[in-house]
């Protein structure tokens, strides 16, 4: 944290490739460190030496008879590690290193070289590749962006710096006051995690933006956010939604984890905002900065025409703004200032004759009422209400709104007059909009914060699983060289942990598959028993509804002559006789360590559900018993778990044990990277789930 | 009723197509068992021979190609028979099928020895049930020389209904006359009939390859009946493959990547058979839509290219109950080049 604090309040700094041509990069920073009105010391390196902007040059980094809390590098990429070791013998306690041409064009071992150095002399590395930082608590401006900052309370990390640089100018346009900004780049040392460590804590920051295209540290990132959110809201914009992982993996919860798909739902599950693009990310930021959090989720339109009221009431669905609807309490609160022909359903149609007395009395009522918890106002320019009628409204209740801690927002809209009223407010900070869904996507990014809050806990679901039985099943598959445990292996851990499984014995010849099939009692299930293969279906393997003996024996003599042919070098232990499971609801579940995020955990309804529908959700492990029915919740099929055309309720007891079972298996039993059981057999509530395939694939390499 | 055992001396020589054969030039209400399968079919539970299936549906058997085999496996026969026990399934499974027939067919497994662990082999067959024993032999002229010879010098064949070899797949029958069999004839072996190999006996459709494959059909179902003589692998660039000569050859199967978008367009640019995609990798939906048109089956699997070309080098081009001129064929060289009287007498 110390180090963070030499980053964005130092009391001094160091230009190295400090310039006095206006053109170059070092000329920028000197002239925005400078005249952006910070009161620390600045000292220009430069070898021709003399006076830039009023500060001595100094020929190289030695001559300077002082401590130094921060370098700014902006020198080429061929010098910067000699700059650098020039740092640590100073004693710089931070490096910004701007210049780019390291691992982003594939000079690595530099940038390694770089960071190993300053990390054994102990200077902190932010960069390469960046475009600076800004901090308002010292007035600091180190970027090559605009000087033009608006101090405030947004913090910005970014990756890309074009992006950073482009995003402090855009803030300047909107109005948007920054409490910090800082592009981490190729995030050799400093990443997003530690800075956002520092943000958390720093007073003027009560809202974070984050930009990011590629995460390294995720499970570290993740636990940051998760630190960050519960103190203030976070939004992130991440690229590369489409990059998909390996299309063929070993295990459905492998090849469904795209990077996106996993980034996206861990994200949530800590309660950062994700916007898709710098408009939403802006609009929201903008709008939790400037309006209080609600205090609860009764939410009212108030609107003088109808088409425009429905059209906010969709908006209000898509991004999960909840309208008050106690039809009763609603025509209480506003019978009396709601004309007759109008209606106090919500929306509240104050009708096209409403002039701004009926809005007056409306607004009014709303604010002083403590059911209603946040106001949607849709301003429509008609006859009798036109655009000169609107800042009145705004200028009035937007303020008494923000002092009661309930939201508010406008949506004007009619001609070129309105469109002058809605230009006049931007930047302002007040939460007026031209449309109805611009504003609306702000209050559901603010309820999702507020949900979240309100949801989160601290509590953590683990089971608790017998880990040296299951280390010991997964020593004897490392001692035959395989990175993947036999069915009798996997149902083994299934048995250890708890997690219900079909009678199973491994028949090693046909009497034995016989003589098992009796004790388990018929119908039972075949599957060839072999290290060597897999894909057991594949191979043919795999025989069903065996219901006496003599099927027994044909299924037998089948999967050994088909296995045989399928692989004739394959090693066949015999067959597995299983319990025929009843039928049920079939799901999939999963859970992995991720390799960026780590353990992870996947949950969704099995068949063509997960085939093809991909109707899948995922979490970060460990969660809560909140998130994890959330979780459950999220895929599209969850109703038929509900019971749907008279089928009873599931098991989601059962299931939740399951997710938290294998969940915690991959926590603490490093060695498995992918459990994957699918299907699993939901039954009727009271009735449990049963394990009917399970795979279990180890980490290669290690242990 | 005569009984007929068929042997061969390697497997794949052609024993169930001349069967076939022989049965149509016969002309007369035929039975046929093979007691020890190696054609495996199972599905819905149901265990059977190909080669039974095969037969039964093309001579319209009333018997289920099921009650046509004992085992396939020998773990089963050691499990449920000793050598007595075996005999007499082995008759009560004869005795149902010989009813009313004037021929009764048994087909050996794979090779002359399969399944003499457990007395099914071809020398116990024809013992057991006192059956003639044909043995077919096919291979390239030594093969043939060395299968004879090994015949002669190591089995045994007394007690024994021994009815003669029949060379089949024969590359030039008139050459193998003139220089092969006076040294035959003088060996003391009975040679009924030496058949010529066709090339057309070689060639399967499209939706044969996708049923040994295990392939899903993706669209161009239409054309399933595509018969297959080239397979050529789509590793190479289109512009490559546009300019080699096979490529261009009607007939051909292409094993591409699903994700090859490029070389999948450039088979379906050329006269094409089918396209196998590995990897269960499927293409953008305008060349799924592209294929359906010109009704070029798609054919997915889970494997990759080597696996696949691998598998498909290990098919055996069967006859198939849709194969009407490949049986026309049949009978018509065993009618040409083989002493169907002969074989008819007991």
């Amino acid at each position: 944290m110390i180090d963070m604090k030499y980053l964005f309040e130092p009391q001094s700094i160091a230009v190295i490739g400090a310039s006095l041509d206006t053109s170059k990069i070092g000329y920028k920073v000197l002239e925005n460190i400078i005249l952006g009105g910070y009161k620390g010391r600045v000292y220009p390196i430069n070898p021709r030496g003399g006076e830039m902007l009023g500060h001595p040059a100094f020929k190289d980094l030695e001559d300077v008879n002082a401590a130094i809390d921060l370098a700014c590098i902006v020198i080429p990429a061929r010098f910067v590690f000699d700059a650098v070791k020039k740092c640590a013998k100073k004693g710089v306690k931070t490096a910004l290193i701007i210049t780019s041409g390291f691992s982003e064009v594939g000079n690595i071992t530099e940038e390694i070289k770089i960071t190993a150095y300053a990390r054994e002399h102990g200077v902190r590395i932010l960069g390469p590749n960046i475009f600076g930082v800004y901090s308002a608590k010292a007035s600091l401006n180190a970027t090559f962006g605009t000087r033009d900052v608006i101090a405030g309370n947004v913090a910005i990390i970014t990756q890309s710096g074009a992006l950073g640089a482009s995003m402090i100018g855009k803030t300047a346009v909107e109005n948007i006051g920054l409490s910090a900004m800082v592009s981490v780049g190729n995030k050799a040392d400093i990443d997003e995690s530690e800075l956002l460590d520092y943000l958390i804590t720093q007073d003027q920051t009560k809202i974070i933006l984050i930009y990011v295209e590629g995460v390294k540290e995720g499970e570290r990132l993740i636990k940051a956010l998760n630190e960050a959110t519960k103190k203030k809201p976070v939004v992130v914009i991440k690229s590369g939604r489409s990059a998909k992982g390996a299309i063929a993996a070993a295990s459905h919860t492998g090849s469904l984890a795209g990077a996106d798909e996993v980034f996206d739902a861990l994200v949530r599950q800590y309660g950062v905002l994700r916007a898709e693009d710098i408009r939403d990310a802006f609009d929201w930021c903008k709008f939790l900065s400037n309006n209080p959090m609600p205090k609860g989720e009764h939410t009212v339109i108030i609107t003088n025409g109808g088409g425009i009221g429905v059209m906010t009431a969709d908006a209000c669905e898509k991004y999960g703004v909840k309208l008050y609807d106690d039809l009763p309490a609603l025509n209480g609160i506003f019978s009396g200032v709601v004309p007759d022909f109008g209606s106090t359903k919500n929306p509240i149609d104050l009708t096209g004759q409403a002039t701004t007395a009926e809005f007056d009395g409306a607004l009014d009522v709303a604010l002083r009422n403590d059911d209603i918890d946040a106001v949607i106002t849709l301003l429509s320019e008609v006859a009798v209400f036109d655009a000169e009628n609107m800042p009145e409204l705004i200028k009035k209740y937007y303020p008494q709104y923000k002092e009661k801690g309930k939201p508010i927002l406008f949506s004007c809209l009619g001609g070129d007059k309105v469109q002058n009223c809605i230009n006049s407010y931007h930047g302002s900070g007040h939460p007026v909009y031209g449309g109805a869904y611009e504003g609306v996507s702000c209050l559901g990014a603010m309820y999702r914060y507020y949900n979240y809050l309100a949801n989160r806990s601290e509590e953590i679901a683990l089971a608790d699983i017998p880990e040296k039985a299951i280390e010991e099943i997964v020593r004897k598959a490392r001692e035959d060289k395989r990175h993947f445990l036999l069915a009798h292996e996997a149902q083994a851990i299934m048995n250890a942990a708890g997690i219900p499984v079909p009678q199973s014995r491994v028949a090693r010849t046909l009497d034995e598959a016989v003589q098992y099939s009796g004790e388990i009692g018929y119908p039972v299930v075949m599957k060839i028993a072999s290290k060597d293969i897999i894909h057991k279906s594949d191979a043919g393997g795999v025989a069903l509804d065996l219901e006496n003996s003599n099927e027994v024996i044909d299924a037998y003599q089948a999967i050994m002559q088909r296995c045989r042919t399928y692989n004739p070098n394959a090693k066949i232990e015999g067959v597995d006789i299983l319990e025929m499971a009843r039928p049920g609801t079939e799901l999939i579940i999963g859970a992995r360590r991720d390799k960026i995020f780590g353990p992870i955990v996947m949950f969704g309804l099995g068949g063509i559900y997960v085939e093809v529908m991909k109707d899948i959700s995922f979490r970060a492990f460990p969660l809560n018993h909140h998130e994890i029915i959330n979780m459950i919740k999220e895929v599209r099929s969850y109703p038929l778990l509900l019971g749907v055309r008279g089928e009873k309720k599931k098991d989601i007891d059962g299931i939740i044990d399951t997710i938290i079972k294998l969940g915690t298996i991959i926590k603490r039993c490093e060695a498995i990277s992918d459990i994957e059981i699918n299907p699993l057999v939901a039954y009727e509530e009271g009735e449990g789930v049963k394990a009917l395939d399970v795979r279990i694939l180890l980490l290669k390499g290690e242990r | 009723m005569k009984k007929i055992v068929v042997a061969s001396m390697r497997k794949n020589a052609g024993k169930t197509s001349l069967i076939v054969g022989i049965a149509k030039a016969l002309h007369e209400k035929i039975g046929y068992m093979k007691p020890f399968g190696d054609r495996l079919f199972y599905r819905k539970k149901r265990l059977w021979d190909y080669d039974s299936a095969l037969i039964t549906h093309i001579f319209n058997l009333e018997e289920s190609p099921e009650e046509m085999s004992i085992g396939f496996d020998p773990s089963k026969l050691r499990y449920i028979y000793d050598t007595e026990s075996l005999k007499k399934k082995l008759h009560e499974v004869m005795s149902e099928i010989e009813k009313d027939k004037a021929t009764l067919f048994v087909e050996c497994g794979k090779d002359i020895g399969y399944g003499i662990a457990v007395n099914l082999d071809a020398i116990s067959l024809a013992q057991y049930i006192d059956g003639k024993l044909l043995i077919v032999i096919s291979g390239d002229d030594d093969t043939i020389l060395d299968d004879i010879n090994l015949f002669k010098k190591c089995l045994h064949m007394t007690n024994i209904n021994f009815g003669g070899v029949i060379v089949n797949k024969v590359r030039d029958v008139q050459d193998f006359k003139d220089t092969y069999l006076p040294g035959i004839m003088d060996m003391g072996i009975k040679v009924i009939g030496i058949i010529p190999s066709r090339e057309e006996l070689t060639h399967f459709s499209v939706n044969y390859l996708a049923e040994r494959l295990l392939a899903k059909v993706i669209t161009g179902e239409g054309g399933l009946r595509n018969t297959v003589k080239i397979i050529l692998i789509g590793a190479m660039s289109p512009s490559t493959a546009l300019s080699t000569p096979g490529f261009h050859e009607g007939n051909k199967v292409v094993i591409t990547g699903g994700d090859r978008s490029d070389m999948i367009l450039a088979a379906l640019e050329t006269d094409t058979a089918g396209i196998i995609l590995t990897g269960n990798i499927l293409p953008p939906q305008n060349i799924i839509s592209k294929a359906s048109e010109r009704n070029v089956p798609l054919l997915s699997v889970p494997f990759d290219t080597y696996q696949t070309a691998k598998q498909i080098e290990n098919i055996e081009p069967l006859l198939t109950k849709d194969d009407t001129d490949k049986i026309a064929l049949w009978e018509k060289l065993v009618q040409e080049y083989l002493n169907v009287t002969e074989i008819g007498e007991n």
